[in-house]
């Protein structure tokens, strides 16, 4: 089954297109990147698979169900950009920030209660965050916070993970650790990753990539 | 001061309002759309206009004034997101422009001004009533809602993967910001409800280690300066929004400087982890 299913997908802000008749199939347990420039449409692209935006034409389908349909995402973890994160600039610890994942399992008073900050914790220890389980998220380094949030898109065990420029503003260090944990979540948990990247020469391990999609000028090209 | 029924309806209310507003407040200030208050109450003040020209209750012209303010900016917003905060300068010049115009024609200038400044002597038992109301309704919102306003305030389109009801959520906490801002407006004053919406969170936020502990402190200190302006506005007859305000100030240097002296005590408290 496809993980992923985008058929002859257009879309544009305004009456230029930004996407033009893309078709892309990501197989259950490949690991994809989509690189482009700046502008290339890489992150309207995301926006349409993940449902934020509607197609002007064509159809993007998750597990073979049409995207406007899904009504729990809870088989796809996302990782936004770096300025979605930066934003968080108020006290939230890591801890508050991963359980907020698990929603749709608080019961009507939509609390975290105790059994989702042990999940939490346990899920931020397994990725080797246990001393930042009480930290404040805006105290962390960019690679430790991609970190927690790459946690936060795990904690409801997904089926696929999509991640947009996780990399932008990490240091080489952070980066190569990054990968090694994308690379242990599809080999060991057989996780569909998405990577949306411009710094595709940061992966040091190149074997690891199933599929490399180059967008540009609104076209996708299997590299 | 228990002893007269104004200053009784006066303290209810304004226990109620210390609550709600720092409720509202956290997400407003966290989702850094602070000024919205500021647009909201400012233009409150063209319903209080309206209500005494037609002879209703000013607070209910403020409600709706507030409602449609409320919306509007929305509105603006998502169809210019890449305006920024134009669509609150826009909604507050209206809103002002027409209260100045109708403060000109309302008569009793004093009437007007009672909600510019605020007052505790003009809270009537409906405002206690209606206060009672959206007060039972913010505080209930902000527990059942909690965590989706929390992760919609983190980023909207996390939020809508997780499961919240973005559309919902944000609805209710506009519409409910609405009312309580234009509520706050006889009390606190019109001018100075963005004060009690912003610095009983930013005093928070200098000490506060989790969003829990900043949730939490917001609501008492918003009590705290309430309570504490509205005694003073008795005891030495002044205006109860000034001496708000002025609590505020003075505690939020009082955190500034508790936050410098720990971190002199304590180097290594305010690093960045990497």
């Amino acid at each position: 089954m496809n993980a992923i299913d985008v058929k002859d997908l257009s879309f544009g802000y305004t009456a230029e297109q930004v996407l033009s008749h893309i078709d892309l199939s990501i197989k259950e347990g490949e690991f994809v990147c989509i690189s482009g420039g700046n502008g290339s449409g890489k992150s309207t692209l995301l926006k349409l698979i993940l449902g934020e935006l509607k197609p002007e034409s064509g159809s993007v389908e998750i597990f073979e169900k049409e995207v406007s349909k899904i009504s729990s995402f809870n088989d796809l973890g996302y990782v936004p950009q770096v300025n979605v994160v930066n934003k968080i600039s108020f006290p939230v610890t890591c801890k508050e920030l991963v359980s907020l994942a698990m929603y749709e399992d608080f019961g009507l008073i939509k609390i975290p209660k105790k059994k989702h900050y042990q999940k939490a914790i346990e899920q931020l220890n397994e990725m080797g965050l246990r001393e930042y389980i009480e930290t404040p998220f805006n105290e962390l380094s960019g690679g430790l916070q991609q970190r927690t949030m790459i946690c936060r898109a795990m904690i409801n065990k997904p089926k696929i993970l999509i991640l947009d420029e996780p990399t932008a503003g990490v240091d080489l260090e952070s980066k190569e650790s990054l990968f090694e944990l994308l690379s242990s979540l599809n080999k060991d948990k057989d996780v569909t990753i998405v990577l949306v990247t411009h710094e595709l020469e940061a992966i040091k391990d190149k074997s690891l990539i199933t599929k490399h999609y180059r967008l540009e000028e609104g076209s996708l090209e299997l590299c | 001061m228990l002893e007269f029924d104004f200053m009784r309806r006066t303290l209810a209310v304004s226990l109620m309002l210390s609550i709600a507003v720092p409720l509202i407040g956290i997400i407003m200030v966290n989702r850094r759309t602070a000024m919205v208050g500021d647009a909201l109450s400012h233009t409150s003040l063209a319903g209080v206009g309206l209500g005494l020209i037609l002879g209703f209750d000013p607070i209910l012209g403020a409600i709706a004034i507030c409602i449609v303010a409320a919306f509007s900016i929305e509105s603006i917003r998502k169809y210019f997101p890449q305006f920024g905060d134009m669509a609150t300068a826009v909604t507050m010049s209206a809103g002002l422009g027409f209260a100045v115009i109708l403060s000109d024609i309302a008569p009793g200038g004093s009437s007007f001004e009672t909600y510019l400044f605020g007052s505790i002597s003009s809270v009537t038992s409906f405002d206690v009533i209606s206060t009672a109301v959206v007060f039972v309704l913010v505080l209930a919102s902000s527990i059942i809602f909690y965590g989706g306003l929390l992760d919609i305030v983190i980023d909207g389109n996390l939020a809508r993967l997780s499961g919240v009801n973005v559309k919902l959520v944000n609805g209710l906490f506009t519409l409910l910001a609405a009312v309580t801002i234009a509520l706050a407006c006889k009390v606190v004053g019109a001018l100075l409800v963005a004060s009690l919406i912003v610095l009983p969170v930013a005093t928070s936020l200098i000490v506060s280690r989790s969003y829990k502990q900043a949730f939490l402190l917001s609501v008492l200190l918003g009590v705290i300066y309430t309570m504490l302006g509205v005694s003073f506005s008795y005891y030495f007859d002044i205006r109860p929004g000034g001496a708000i305000v002025a609590n505020a100030v003075i505690g939020m240097l009082l955190f500034l400087l508790f936050k410098a002296v720990r971190k002199k005590l304590k180097p290594s408290s305010a690093r960045q982890i990497s």
